[in-house]
């Protein structure tokens, strides 16, 4: 380390560090270390097959498409880097140079310790084989040290570009309403990817011919790129190219010890007062006559039949439901439903002639499904104003139905639009018994849940990064709310089920409406007795509610 | 006799092994402005958070106005105004929103809300941003809200947790001259503060808290003839009387600079 002019005991000091306060992050907040198991569970295999697969095409393809391959993974795996915070700012206290600025470190030592740092992010690992695999595509020749600096290159611009992006644009990244848009976004695009990617593939079929296909030479744009030029320099070098490749090598040298500049520039506009080179730009401030107006009335617009304080309590629900972006996520999911059955008829070929005439019949499922996903964990959701809800003297009851109300809003708002579309595809009296029924469903699925909130309540981090929903809750709350909620749902949905399987199988369409009519009465007292009884529960348990639904960072 | 604004009868809390407050027996009579003062981890918040029922006491009672907080929790709560030690509000409501609708919890009509709410805003500098999210405000800002929204109801007991904490000398002003005007009106207020000064010049009677026990409790005068202190003997020294606090602790100071 002397040798580079690097400080061991200061480099050593800073990885410790952030080591532990990696470690710390995971044993403070135990969700996160299933979160961690849980992308490990679902990336690993991609990341692996990604990796095995474009080794194989790297030896295996026709020429000059090893080449294209390199650029596009190189090129495609700094672009992820890049995009990181922006789908999901949440950066490591201990890679915030900023704080270490005041220390006397020098700048060489602060570098290495921030790319050494990465080696504690796992997503780092999950670009690792990609690496791997490029070296032992590319690595079996005499090209093998330009391959090696073309990679160490590679990395580096990735962790400067993402570092650079933090530094410009963090007030954008950390603001909250880059957050909020961010993570709708994010999850948005994550439920319409079968729609998207059934969109491309059509787009791509109808425009591009195989034969442009074969002309096309992607390297030829992307070597213009930092990481380009790093495979178009493993290129030239395996090609024998040698004064080619190191003029690429030097031309991604170039680019790196920018974009390394660009970052410690910015950075130290940053810790001098600067601020970020981009912010959003500040809303101006409400004249003082416009904001003297007078505050309206909770609750008394949209609910005025209602008592006050339930109108009040179910406009808060709704507002803070919409307002939040993960609960909107939700809501906006949950719509996506109508559209992917839209999109799954557009796609394949036009409307079929003729539906199952029991699709409708699926609707009550649906709706047990949507509102179960919707008003699980309803207390949990209240976030820190738990607490202040619980100081008033509103009945406990009129709490829970209030939140009912709204949050049954909120559950048949996907299943109308899906209702209609499925009474345009198949109009029949079924249809219209499965839309019934799934009203039904949505008070049965409300009165459960509204219990099971009291009884295996768990915190829920409102303002945090898209991957963090879940915050710790305990074992017995997860098995509650992922087995036991659901299958008390399915148990008292049974009576309202029933009638319509009888009604088709005996095809007897009236037995159908009339046994939804009636499954609405029942919904009607189930939601009752349940509200009825998690207030009673609520008033008793209190404490260990708000207790079991605070995060690990406010205790 | 008339009956305390707030008692507690051998008000215990227990987190495992460590006992955070021990057999508290306090009273407030009515119309009091009370200072509860402590060091850092004595109990302060604890006793607080028991007496306005967001934590289960492990024994004893919390009376408020002679109602029993945990028999009788909503008669109780509807007495009360609390700004708690963590700031609780609804992140994704303005402040404008948010003590409406805590007006509107406490059972305030329609134009009394309306009004009131005005008028918060308008005391506590907070018109300009009443239509801002709170999750975009600012500590003091939010304190400001939490803070209007105890007070909108006029409580007749209210609770106070580190009330001044990160609000700006002008908006201080403010909230002390509303604390004066509620304790003229008979509020009793049991307010709990690091800042000595504050206490000293606004609280009628204080009681001392040291792990988790009360060690003094009385009006300064009073706390000043326990000690056999005299006249320009300030709150800040019965303070650290009180709890035991050594003065020669740290006489030596830091070795590296000696």
């Amino acid at each position: 380390m002397a040798a580079l002019g690097l400080d061991a005991t200061r480099l050593k000091a800073l990885l410790r560090t952030r080591a532990r306060l990696t470690l710390r992050q995971f044993l403070r907040e135990r969700g996160r270390i299933v979160g961690l198991l849980l992308s490990l569970f679902l990336f690993v295999p991609l990341i692996l097959g990604a990796a095995v697969g474009t080794a194989i095409g790297y030896f295996t393809l026709p020429d000059p498409w090893p080449a294209q391959l390199l650029g596009i993974v190189l090129v495609a795996l700094w672009l992820a880097w890049i995009a990181l915070p922006l789908v999901a700012f949440n950066l490591n206290e201990g890679m915030d140079l900023t704080r270490l600025l005041v220390y006397p470190i020098a700048r060489r030592d602060l570098v290495a310790a921030m790319i050494l740092g990465t080696l504690f992010d796992y997503p780092t690992y999950f670009m690792l084989p990609l690496f791997l695999a490029i070296l032992v595509g590319w690595g079996g020749t005499v090209a093998l040290p330009v391959v090696l600096l073309a990679l160490l290159l590679g990395y580096g611009q990735m962790i400067f570009s993402s570092q650079l992006l933090l530094a410009a644009a963090g007030g954008i990244l950390s603001s909250r309403r880059f957050r909020d848009v961010a993570i709708i976004l994010t999850a948005l695009l994550g439920s319409s990817c079968y729609l998207l990617q059934q969109a491309a593939a059509e787009l791509f079929s109808r425009y591009i011919s195989p034969e442009q296909l074969q002309t096309l030479r992607p390297l030829l744009l992307l070597q213009w790129l930092p990481p380009g030029a790093a495979a178009r320099a493993i290129e030239r070098a395996t090609a024998g190219a040698w004064p080619a490749a190191l003029v690429w090598l030097l031309y991604a040298t170039v680019w790196t010890l920018l974009l390394g500049w660009i970052w410690w520039r910015l950075t130290l506009r940053l810790v001098t007062g600067g601020g970020f080179l981009l912010n959003l730009p500040a809303r101006s401030p409400r004249p003082r006559a416009a904001a003297a107006e007078p505050a309206e009335h909770p609750g008394r617009r949209p609910f005025a039949w209602l008592p006050a304080d339930v109108a009040a309590l179910s406009k808060k629900e709704l507002q803070t439901a919409w307002r939040t972006p993960r609960r909107r996520v939700a809501l906006l999911q949950g719509l996506f439903m109508p559209l992917a059955l839209a999109g799954f008829v557009l796609f394949s070929g036009g409307i079929p002639d003729a539906f199952p005439p029991w699709l409708g019949l699926t609707l009550p499922f649906y709706a047990l499904f949507s509102t179960w996903m919707i008003a699980q964990n309803s207390l949990g959701w209240e976030g820190q104003g738990l607490s202040t809800l619980l100081l008033t003297p509103v009945p406990r009851a009129r709490i829970c139905r209030a939140k009912g109300l709204a949050l049954g809003i909120l559950g048949l708002l996907p299943i109308l639009p899906l209702g209609v579309v499925m009474l345009v595809l198949v109009p029949s009296t079924f249809t219209i018994a499965g839309l019934l029924a799934a009203f039904a469903a949505v008070l049965v699925a409300l009165g459960v849940t509204g219990v099971a909130s009291v009884l295996f309540p768990f915190p829920v981090r409102l303002e945090g990064a898209r991957t963090q929903t879940r915050t710790g809750g305990g074992c017995v709350s997860g098995l509650a709310n992922g087995l036991l909620v659901p299958a008390a749902v399915g148990i008292l949905s049974f009576p309202l089920i029933l009638p319509l399987g009888l009604s088709y199988w005996f095809e007897l369409p009236a037995l159908s409406l009339a046994g939804s009519a009636l499954g609405i009465l029942y919904g009607l007292a189930l939601f009752w007795f349940g509200t009825g009884w998690a207030g009673r529960l609520l008033q008793q348990r209190e404490p260990e509610v708000i207790e079991a639904t605070r995060l690990p960072d406010e205790e | 006799m008339a009956i305390p604004a707030v008692e507690t009868i051998g008000l215990t809390r227990r987190f495992g092994d460590k006992v955070a407050v021990d057999s508290l027996d306090l009273q407030v009579a009515e119309g009091e402005f009370f200072g509860f003062l402590g060091p850092n981890g004595a109990g302060k918040s604890t006793t607080i958070n028991m007496l306005v029922g967001l934590l289960r006491p492990t024994a004893g009672r919390a009376l408020i106005n002679g109602i029993d907080i945990w028999q009788n929790p909503l008669p109780a709560k509807q007495q009360l105004g609390v700004l708690p030690e963590g700031l609780k509000l609804y992140e994704r409501l303005s402040a404008k929103e948010f003590i409406a609708f805590a007006g509107t919890m406490y059972g305030l009509g329609e134009t009394e809300v309306r009004d009131r709410t005005a008028e918060l805003l308008a005391l506590m500098d907070l018109e300009e941003d009443a239509d801002k999210l709170i999750v975009d405000y600012s500590t003091g800002m939010r304190k400001k809200t939490a803070l209007a929204a105890a007070l909108i109801h006029a409580p007749r007991v209210l609770f106070l947790d580190e009330p001044f904490e990160g609000i700006d000398a002008i908006s201080g002003r403010a909230i002390r001259n509303v604390l004066q005007q509620l304790r003229q009106k008979g509020t009793t207020i049991f307010f709990s503060s690091h800042i000595l000064e504050v206490v000293e010049r606004l609280c009628t009677r204080v009681g001392v808290i040291a792990e988790g026990r009360l060690v003094a409790a009385g009006t300064i005068p009073e706390l000043r003839e326990l000690a056999h202190a005299g006249e320009a003997t300030t709150l800040e020294d019965l303070f650290l009387e009180a709890v035991g606090a050594r003065e020669d602790a740290f006489e030596g100071g830091l070795s590296w600079l000696r």
